[in-house]
């Protein structure tokens, strides 16, 4: 792969799905996956596979973090 | 001082379901106005402003999403009223349009009343705040060093490795800055002290 690939790669960030904005938000509102699940009508799995999915997108460590770069980058606000 | 009762504006075309959110909403100590169709709610909405608006989005007529469209075009002291949607509606298509158009959240039909509880309370704290700015949350060094760790994608072991304590110290120190500002969960407490600029990254 050319150079110039390889750092567009780095700069280009998937963007987030309305599902995983929405656990993210919910998320940040210091609910857990059960009660997000329970209050948009999801699964608890589905929910943690949206949160996994935001995390990694993001390329956060963990779900805290994941919430965190998402408020600071104004992509939610909770 | 007694304190007066908060004002929701409930907009639900199925009289059934409308009942039950009277009743619940009553019963949680709210004043609940009830409307079955878009332009009953926006003529209630102009009379006397609630503190908060439960629409749902299939309405006869006039859509959720058109209450919430014109509702947003009202002077700011109605525009910015907490908008919640209820919907049964499995496409999530909707929920795309309700957030571009600035709904603050959706519930799921058939609606869990303790949830919808717990949003209601949630955003009619924040409306209450949001002039006054949130009460200083005093967190000692260990404790915003640990959150700050922990908003950098750190886990409790790893976070005491960095600063030479114990797992158990870090949660306690965790937990006690969780408390101190009234989150319920770790994450919640992360955004809290972001956004107190209680923490830098």
């Amino acid at each position: 792969m050319r150079p110039a690939l390889v750092a567009m790669k780095h700069v280009k960030r998937l963007a987030l799905s309305a599902h995983e904005l929405q656990t993210l938000t919910w998320s940040a509102r210091g609910m857990s996956s059960a009660e997000i699940a329970s209050a948009l009508g999801l699964t608890k799995r589905n929910v943690d596979f949206y949160l996994d999915q935001a995390r990694a997108k993001l390329g956060a460590a963990t779900r805290i973090q994941a919430v965190a770069m998402a408020v600071l980058e104004g992509l939610i606000k909770p | 001082m007694a304190q007066q009762k908060k004002r929701i504006l409930c907009v639900e075309d199925d009289r059934e379901v409308a009942a039950l959110l009277a009743e619940d909403l009553s019963a949680r100590g709210y004043a609940v106005s009830l409307v079955h169709d878009g332009r009953a709610a926006l003529a209630s909405l102009a009379k006397d402003a609630p503190d908060l608006i439960v629409c749902d989005v299939l309405l006869p007529s006039m859509s959720g999403f058109e209450v919430l469209q014109r509702v947003t075009e009202m002077p700011p002291r109605l525009a910015n009223i907490p908008f919640i949607f209820l919907t049964a509606l499995a496409e999530r298509e909707s929920e795309i349009k309700g957030r571009s158009l600035g709904a603050d959240d959706y519930v799921a039909k058939p609606v869990d009343f303790e949830i919808l509880a717990s949003i209601i309370r949630t955003r009619l704290a924040r409306a209450g705040r949001l002039p006054a700015s949130m009460p200083a949350v005093d967190l000692t060094a260990r404790e915003a060093e640990a959150l700050t760790w922990s908003a950098r994608g750190k886990t409790s072991a790893e976070i005491a490795q960095i600063v030479g304590l114990t797992k158990g110290t870090i949660d306690a120190h965790l937990d006690l800055a969780r408390a101190k500002l009234g989150a319920s969960t770790r994450t919640e407490a992360v955004v809290k002290a972001i956004k107190a600029r209680l923490i830098k990254l």
